[in-house]
């Protein structure tokens, strides 16, 4: 069996698992999910050998079994499996609360760096593209893009005023800059859901191309 | 078992010291083995025991007299076969009657053989800390001195000085010679005349009553406990006795007459395990039970007292089982009853003065010359002591500790009772002890066995033959009656207290004032196995509120026997009758919560093991229990106050109730329920809210009618309908609609519809940000290496497969080796598999160049998933800049765990390249759009740049990041019309048919997309129409 035999019954086999998944059209059924679950239990048991021959046996070469031994390297190699040790207690109750040490640091690296980034990477640029647009060439693009920002965040703004009867209402003013930042949310979750739209008929006309014609011999 | 002592002695009350109940006195006769128990460990002398009162030579008991006096014969037994210290150490009160051979006292001179206790500890020695058998001491301390009179300690401390060689050492060193002529020798023997003992009452030891026997102590052990009661040592380290017997059981026979043993050998010692040879108890028979109908052997017999008498041989010994107390307390003789009816009648005991003297008492001996009686018996008989006594109660340094029996002068009716003076029946101390001791203890002595009868004899002091305590060790909690609420008393012992019931009666009708206070009722905790203080002792109120019947009616006799005791005299204050629903409840709750509260723990742990249990539904919940006074003071009185409440009996409760197990249960009040007259309408609710309950209501109805309407229809459904699905048409048609909108492009040429994407056909923007791309591309220098991130699961395959064929593709041919890395674990292997397919296609590699396939590792490298997500990204870039071992982890070896072949000189080269992105989400174009970052300790002049080629769906986000930070990202590709762009700009078509192929895929795209979007609009209008339909319907 040549390589090309292979890939050939790759592509079929890839075929053949496009049709049961389309098969879901007609409602759930049992070629939708046995291809479901094969599609599962392969990603699973990839993501599992990745993850031990990408993952943690080369750390473990580096750390843990590299020579000449280093007592630092020693400790930082087993100081991931430590706190993967804590994770694992979450699954108990009674021991879920060492669980949480581990837990304190996965989210609390991840936090850390998700505002760092978020501050870096996304506001400080971001507040310095909107500046840099007000040029004069450009005006009514930064002008857009100003009111846009300015309402959208008015519009999260939960401040209101309570009525003698009772009612909690905001300023005037407030709602109606709210309602154009409720406009700008409108237009760009239709211009996303229209990109994902997009995307979704890209993938499905590769998937016609590329392996329903070839079942038709195209 | 704990061996922790009962108590302290130092926190004793001095009235106690001195009468010998103290640990010390236990400890006194404990050998000084290194295993031994810790409560035969050396103990303390006791110096603070008074000085002896100087013995009344005009006190001889009052049998003793001269015509009862044994022969002198019977007690010559040799000095040197009594035990050492016996030899040496005799009390004071026993010195003068060992003095001459020819006394009694002279069977007391034991062999020099060691004994049993000659093991044990002197008396100096320091008492331990835990003894459980603490108040047991008084059988081991040194007897009183010839000057004390007859005291508490009393009671039974004269026989345990018989039984100490220590305490017999200090007392003969301590007393004067003097007393040894002063006292006649022949007091004993006039002692040990059997028809002149005097009657007397018996003293209970209710201290002693804890002890109490069981049916599972068997009957051998009984006979052996008995035995061991006075000796230290099993038989078997008895030393030969001089009276030839082969256990050590009878120490007491040493005190007897060999002679008389040996010439009067017992017939029935075959049987006998204890005592071959076995002195005349007939004396002792007839003394206490002259109506004894059944002599018994001397197997039956209390063998030690059986050895104590000098005369007669053990046939004629009618005393049945072991009670040596019965057989000395109960005396008979006319002479004995006309002393006793000589006494002035305040001198007198209440028993006796009330005139219900038994008909023993008819053969009372007559009373002897006060000299002719030892000293102890001479100071418990005199009625002169009684003032002495009394002066030295006085001097106690607290008159609350003095036990109230002594303060209301219960001894003086011992002043014209016979020796031994045993532990009396004190119902004064009885109340001090709490209900469940009493349970315990043995039934009190009855008024039959002051009238001689023979229940006396087997019930008085028989519970005490159950106990070792001698043993090595502390009786095991197994051996100890275990009281249980359900059972709180054994049959053995009801039993017992329905055949003594006339000591009840008698008790009853003498009026015996007891503490009434129900507080301070007998049920009074005693914690035996903490530090005892005996200071602590609730003080008894004045002896006239509370008579014996109030105490024995609630805790000691059950209610049958209860009915038949006779009224309390009219003196005595009625029990103040408790309500018919909760008869006695508070009280007794109050008392057995305070009692089950300071329980000692191994009195707790003989509480019931079994916890009540909730039956909930199928299920079981075990309670804890925990004792009443845990709960705070006010549910407590809430409690009491509950049970206070009249109410109706409550129903029978079945086995199925949830608190059918709980004894301790509170059953909730029948209090009467009398409904509330209503509240007018009007007064309830306003009209906007009965408004609103109607609303509700119409509410509740409609959704009741529907899904009652609902499970109707799924109901009258046939089966076939039920399991089918719903099948929906307006989704079929879309579905067909779009299906042929993406298959239609591939038959049909639909250029006029969707133009193809061109380089040419863009504006000026689109074409700089081409070129921005292209010269990213470009600026990567020839072999080097270069970072792709395949930031794309398989299911994006179909859109970025072409733009990272494009990006790749470029980068090849300009002969840069791609690094590729993922932080998805799929995205790494379907970027292998996007290289290997394009070094498979004779095609691409034509377009190449190259005329051999693509080499893993050499032109190309896929490294191994980048784990982390966020921090793996930022891991990655920090690994550009340090050369730590995370840089080794992450470029080392490649997805097939083989060494990738990048160092730390490829480095600076991926720096300075820029890192070609291919993104499937705004959230991947996000993550590296944060955290791709130089660290901060880089060169600021060197940034980390970027391409990114995203979806579709990714173009908003990552258009907003390439325009806010276009020095880092230098170029952008979006999705399937890109790459067809990029690859038209950088001529990656190999031919004419291939590009129409790919620009077909566009057009398939694009179609759909129209066809879409027409469909959206189509449904929105529809869906519009639809609303305006119905609301003109409605209006």
């Amino acid at each position: 069996m040549t390589p090309q035999t292979l890939e050939q019954i790759g592509t079929l086999a890839g075929a053949v698992l496009t049709l049961c998944i389309f098969s879901y059209l007609l409602g759930d059924n049992f070629l939708y999910r046995i291809a479901i679950h094969i599609f599962i239990g392969a990603a699973a048991g990839f993501v599992l050998l990745a993850t031990l021959e990408s993952v943690l046996i080369p750390w473990l070469r580096v750390t843990v079994l590299s020579t000449p031994l280093e007592l630092p390297r020693l400790g930082i190699g087993l100081l991931p499996f430590f706190f993967g040790l804590l994770l694992v207690y979450k699954s108990t109750p009674r021991l879920s609360r060492l669980g949480d040490f581990g837990l304190v640091i996965v989210l609390g690296v991840g936090t850390a760096l998700a505002l760092l980034g978020a501050i870096n990477g996304t506001l400080i640029p971001l507040v310095g593209a909107a500046a840099r647009e007000f040029r004069p060439e450009n005006a009514i693009n930064g002008l857009i893009g100003l009111i846009g920002t300015i309402s959208v965040l008015i519009y999260f703004t939960y401040v209101g005023l309570r009525r003698p009867s009772g009612e909690v209402t905001q300023f005037l003013p407030v709602r109606f800059v709210g309602l154009i930042g409720q406009g700008f949310i409108a237009l760009t979750l239709g211009a996303t859901y229209g990109l994902l739209i997009l995307s979704a008929l890209t993938v499905l006309s590769s998937v016609v191309a590329d392996r329903l014609f070839i079942l038709i011999g195209r | 078992m704990t061996e922790r002592p009962m108590f302290d002695d130092e926190d004793l009350p001095s009235w106690l010291v001195e009468a010998g109940i103290t640990f010390a006195g236990r400890r006194a006769r404990v050998g000084a083995s290194a295993d031994a128990p810790p409560w035969e460990l050396p103990q303390r002398s006791l110096p603070d025991l008074p000085p002896p009162l100087p013995a009344p030579e005009e006190a001889p008991p009052p049998w003793a007299t001269a015509d009862s006096l044994p022969a002198a014969a019977a007690v010559d037994v040799p000095l040197e076969e009594a035990p050492p210290g016996f030899q040496t150490e005799q009390p004071d009160w026993l010195l003068p009657a060992i003095e001459g051979a020819e006394t009694p006292l002279a069977a007391l001179e034991l062999p020099d053989a060691p004994m049993p206790w000659d093991a044990d500890a002197p008396a100096e020695s320091g008492a331990p800390p835990d003894d459980p058998f603490s108040d047991l001491d008084w059988m081991t301390q040194s007897p009183p001195a010839a000057d004390q009179p007859a005291s508490p300690t009393f009671k039974t401390s004269w026989l345990g000085d018989a039984m100490l060689p220590d305490a017999m050492r200090e007392a003969a060193e301590s007393a004067a010679a003097a007393n040894l002529e002063a006292v006649p020798d022949d007091w004993l023997s006039a002692a040990e005349t059997p028809s002149q003992q005097p009657a007397t009452p018996t003293f209970k030891t209710s201290w002693l009553s804890e002890a109490s026997p069981t049916e599972a102590v068997p009957e051998a052990d009984s006979s052996a406990w008995d035995v061991d009661l006075f000796a230290d040592s099993a038989p078997a380290e008895m030393p030969a006795a001089p009276l030839g017997s082969t256990t050590t059981d009878d120490w007491m026979r040493d005190f007897s007459v060999e002679d008389a043993l040996e010439s009067d050998p017992d017939p029935t010692a075959e049987n006998s395990p204890t005592l071959p040879t076995a002195p005349d108890l007939s004396w002792l028979g007839d003394a206490a039970m002259p109506q004894a109908a059944e002599p018994l052997s001397a197997t039956q017999s209390a063998d030690w007292m059986r050895d104590f008498s000098v005369e007669g041989d053990l046939e004629s010994a009618a005393p049945t089982d072991a009670d040596w107390l019965s057989k000395i307390d109960l005396p008979t003789g006319e002479d004995a009853l006309t002393e006793v009816a000589a006494e002035p009648a305040s001198d007198l005991p209440d028993w006796l003065s009330s005139g219900k003297v038994p008909d023993a008492l008819d053969d009372l001996p007559a009373a002897e010359p006060a000299d002719a009686m030892p000293d102890w018996m001479s100071a418990d008989s005199a009625p002169d002591l009684s003032a002495e006594l009394a002066d030295l109660a006085a001097e106690l340094p607290n008159a609350s500790e003095v036990p109230d029996w002594l303060q209301t002068g219960y001894l003086e009716p011992r002043t014209e009772s016979a020796p031994p003076p045993t532990p009396a029946p004190d119902l004064s101390a009885d109340a001090e002890i709490p209900a469940w001791m009493r349970d315990l203890a043995p039934a009190p002595p009855t008024p039959s066995a002051l009238t001689g009868s023979s229940d006396i004899a087997t019930s008085g002091m028989d519970w005490l033959d159950q106990y070792d305590f001698e043993a090595s060790t502390a009786p095991e909690l197994a051996d100890i009656p275990k009281p249980s609420r359900a059972a709180p008393r054994s049959a053995n012992l009801e039993a017992g207290l329905e055949d003594e019931l006339d000591i009840d009666a008698l008790l009853a009708g003498t009026d015996v004032p007891i503490a009434s206070d129900p507080d301070l009722l007998p049920v009074a905790p005693i914690n035996l196995d903490e530090e005892f203080d005996f200071d602590t002792l609730p003080d008894l109120p004045p002896p006239s509120d509370l008579t014996a019947h109030d105490i024995f009616v609630d805790d000691v006799l059950p209610a049958d026997v209860l009915a038949d005791l006779p009224p309390p005299a009219p003196a005595t204050p009625p029990v103040k009758p408790s309500p018919p629903s909760a008869p006695s409840a508070p009280v007794k709750a109050t008392t057995e919560a305070a009692a089950v509260s300071e329980l000692p723990e191994w009195v707790a742990e003989m509480r019931p093991d079994s916890s009540p249990t909730l039956m909930i539904g199928d299920q079981q919940v075990t309670l804890e229990e925990r004792p009443l006074s845990a709960l705070p003071e006010a549910i407590l009185a809430l409690r009491e106050r509950l049970k206070q409440l009249p109410s109706a009996p409550p129903p029978a409760e079945s086995k199925d109730s949830q608190l059918s197990n709980i004894p301790e249960a509170l059953q909730p009040p029948s209090l009467p329920i009398t409904p509330a007259p209503l509240a007018p309408s009007g007064a309830l609710a306003t009209a906007a809210q009965l408004a609103g309950v109607q609303t509700l209501r119409k509410i509740a109805a409609a959704q009741e009618s529907i899904l009652k309407r609902r499970m109707e229809t799924e109901a009258s459904a046939p089966p076939s309908l039920k399991l089918r699905a719903r099948f929906k048409l307006d989704r079929l048609l879309l579905t067909l609609l779009l299906v042929a909108a993406v298959v239609l492009p591939f038959f049909t040429d639909l250029d006029a519809l969707v133009p193809p994407p061109r380089h040419a056909n863009l504006d000026a923007a689109g074409q700089a940000r081409f070129a921005a791309v292209s010269r990213a591309v470009s600026s990567v220098l020839d072999g080097s290496p270069v970072l792709v991130a395949f930031e794309y699961t398989p299911t994006a395959a179909g859109e970025l497969d072409d733009l990272a064929r494009a990006l790749l593709r470029d980068l090849l041919q300009r002969g840069a080796r791609p690094v590729i890395l993922s932080t998805n674990p799929s995205g790494a292997l379907h970027a292998y598999h996007v290289l290997h397919q394009l070094s498979l296609d004779p095609a691409e590699m034509q377009l190449l160049g190259r005329s051999s396939p693509l080499v893993p590792r050499r032109d190309y490298v896929v490294l191994g998933y980048l784990p982390g997500g966020v921090s793996g990204v930022r891991a990655l870039a920090n690994a550009l800049y340090d050369d730590s071992f995370q840089q080794q982890v992450i470029f080392e070896s490649d997805l097939e765990g083989l060494p990738s072949g990048i160092s730390a000189q490829t480095m600076p080269i991926l720096r300075a390249n820029p890192v070609f992105v291919l993104a499937q989400s705004q959230d991947d174009v996000q993550t590296w759009a944060e955290q791709f970052h130089a660290p901060a300790s880089a060169p600021s002049d060197a940034p980390l740049r970027m391409v990114i080629a995203a979806a579709s769906a990714a173009t908003t986000t990552l258009q907003t990041y390439a325009t806010a930070d276009p020095q880092r990202i230098l170029g952008t590709l979006i999705g399937l019309r890109d790459a067809l762009i990029y690859r038209d700009l950088r001529d990656q078509y190999a031919d004419a048919e291939s590009q129409r192929t790919a620009e077909r895929r566009w057009q398939s795209v694009g179609f759909t997309a129209l066809s879409a979007a027409l469909a959206i609009l189509l449904g929105a209008a529809f869906g519009m129409i639809r609303i305006l339909a119905q609301r003109r319907r409605a209006q």
